[in-house]
């Protein structure tokens, strides 16, 4: 099946109606997109806090006189007391949406590791094609690195990628003992032919072109079936992650769209690396994980 | 700067043919290459590697050799060698990677650099064209140094720069790259990134602006990336993010690379497996105007 972001937002509208709670700033695209999902009956939207206030006619809004950091708090207790499905969060992310997620994490003891992936479609195979960790995980060690495929392997199955294709990256295919990031990929790869991580095969070290290009890794002797085939890539680290996505969404002017994977329920938020008008896929990513 | 590669290729054209020795061209691709290079009027090659090999190669695929020099060395790091030699001598203007893995190439350029330019590091420049900006920009290095320190990452600048200089970019604008904090949290990448913008580069390296912004959402909030000032060169904090970045330019589809290793004023190319014909002889090109401006 050919999976795009029309047919991930047809998945959404498909799914039913979700409870979604809103904290955070006023951000008008987000209200845009709300209002869409609410009209098109796969989002019954309820806004908390100020930044919303004007908002009554448009959809539900309660404590409408606290500040966001209060309607954070609110929006989470709302969704811990069974009221909401979902949370989404206009930001600001930068400052205290994060060291808030984590502490309620801890709080209700998720054990679960937390990541971000990032969809896109590359010009070259016109696939849609998931990025990792593009976001959260600065330095992942193997450990984190594991935690990180669970969460994308898991939420691929749910956008209907059963068995799927994962590339661990480094900047060479060979196995450098200097180069920690191949040691890391060489052993998710050892991980996956033994049947770690279920139906998906992972394959690494791969550089980029041999992993893009199944005639590029077939030259250097790589027998697999994931080069030119990726459904998903796992970046060494941030650095690599988050650069490269920017040069596809700035100068390669590809639509992205993100998730935050890991989290006790269901949070919509949109990174950087997403443009304005890709609230809309972000909420329907985040609602395939519900139901 | 260029604003894309066919005024390089122009440019390359007016400059040929430059000697050039080719590492182990053991493939029909890179003979064909070879033989096409000299018909273009761009290079006139020395094949270095294992000469009863490239002459059955040349045969099966139907190429004459005739008129091309080889020379006789079997083994891949002394071939590697002897071609920087060769460079570094004035015998040929660059060099040219065959089928051979570029570790040799690099390990040769290393050692090269420090006997002959020992303030000087080698990193490899990858140089690209993205449509929508109408100009060649370059990425560095995604090649040869695995963790660079501050010392090295000014070093590394330092080259870039006089490359960039060489092909009349005189003052090109600098982005030293670190990804945004997004977690209350700073990155020592992030922190080398402000220590280097404030380090002057030293020597002669004459006038360039370094970007304050660290990546392209501080430098284009809005997304509108426009030539005027667009950086020319872009620094990345690490090797995985430099060699995963550079190819995913052109194997994910958004534009074209072309890179070059370069150390002590030599040049090495090393083109990708993958590259078809216009790709290749594009290549050439660039090594062309890059070693005679």
């Amino acid at each position: 099946m050919e999976l795009d972001f029309n047919t991930v937002i047809r998945f959404a509208r498909q799914g039913g109606k979700r409870r979604v709670v809103i904290s955070g700033q006023k951000d008008l695209a987000a209200l845009a997109s709300l209002s869409q999902a609410k009209r098109e009956g796969w989002v019954e939207p309820l806004a908390i806090g100020r930044s919303f206030s004007d908002m009554e006619g448009e959809m539900e809004v309660a404590f409408s006189s606290v500040d966001v950091d209060e309607a954070r708090l609110r929006a989470l207790n709302l969704i811990q007391a069974g009221k909401a499905e979902i949370l989404m969060d206009t930001g600001p992310l930068e400052r205290r949406f994060f060291p808030l997620l984590f502490d309620q994490i801890k709080r209700i003891g998720g054990g679960q590791m937390l990541s971000y992936a990032s969809l896109l479609i590359p010009p070259m195979t016109g696939q849609l094609t998931l990025f990792t960790d593009t976001l959260i995980n600065r330095s992942p060690r193997l450990k984190d690195k594991v935690g990180i495929l669970e969460n994308v392997i898991n939420f691929a199955g749910r956008l209907g990628i059963e068995r799927p294709k994962v590339a661990a990256l480094a900047p060479l295919e060979l196995v450098n003992p200097a180069l920690e990031s191949t040691l890391d990929a060489a052993i998710l790869s050892k991980m996956s032919e033994r049947g770690q991580f279920g139906e998906a095969v992972i394959e690494g070290p791969l550089a980029m072109d041999n992993a893009a290009s199944s005639s590029a890794a077939r030259h250097k002797g790589i027998m697999s079936p994931v080069p030119g085939n990726v459904d998903i890539y796992l970046f060494p680290d941030l650095e690599s992650a988050h650069l490269t996505a920017q040069f596809l969404a700035w100068v390669g002017r590809l639509q992205f769209g993100g998730i935050l994977l890991g989290t006790p329920f269901p949070i919509a938020i949109r990174s950087p690396l997403e443009q304005p008008d890709s609230w809309l896929i972000n909420l329907a990513l985040t609602c395939s994980l519900k139901g | 700067m260029y604003r894309n590669f066919e005024e390089i290729l122009t440019k390359a054209k007016e400059r040929g043919p430059c000697r050039v020795s080719i590492l182990f061209p053991d493939d029909p691709d890179i003979v064909r290459v070879a033989v096409n290079g000299i018909r273009e009027g761009l290079i006139k090659p020395v094949l270095v590697g294992h000469s009863n090999r490239i002459k059955a190669i040349a045969q099966e695929a139907n190429l004459p050799l005739n008129e091309i020099e080889i020379r006789e060395e079997e083994d891949p790091q002394e071939a590697a060698n002897l071609c920087l030699d060769m460079a570094k001598k004035g015998e040929v203007s660059f060099v040219v990677k065959g089928n051979i893995l570029t570790t040799y190439l690099y390990k040769a350029l290393i050692k090269i650099t420090k006997k002959f330019s020992p303030d000087q590091i080698p990193c490899t420049l990858c140089f690209h064209h993205i449509p929508g900006l109408e100009k060649i920009f370059v990425i560095t290095d995604g090649g040869v140094n695995i963790h660079p320190d501050l010392e090295t990452k000014k070093k590394i600048l330092a080259n870039a720069i006089s490359v960039l200089q060489r092909v009349g970019c005189y003052r090109p604008r600098i982005m030293i790259l670190a990804a945004p904090r997004i977690l209350d949290e700073t990155s020592s990448y992030s922190k080398d990134a402000d220590i280097l913008r404030g380090l002057s580069l030293g020597g002669d390296l004459g006038q360039y602006d370094i970007d304050v912004a660290k990546n392209l959402h501080e430098a284009f909030p809005d997304r509108s990336i426009r030539t005027e000032t667009f950086p020319d060169v872009f620094l990345v904090p690490n090797i995985e993010a430099g060699n995963i970045l550079v190819k995913s330019i052109d194997h994910l589809g958004i534009g074209i690379r072309q890179c070059v290793t370069v150390g002590a004023g030599i040049f090495v190319l090393t083109p990708s497996r993958s590259d078809g014909y216009g790709a290749r002889m594009m290549n050439l090109s660039l090594g062309i105007v890059l070693a005679t401006s």
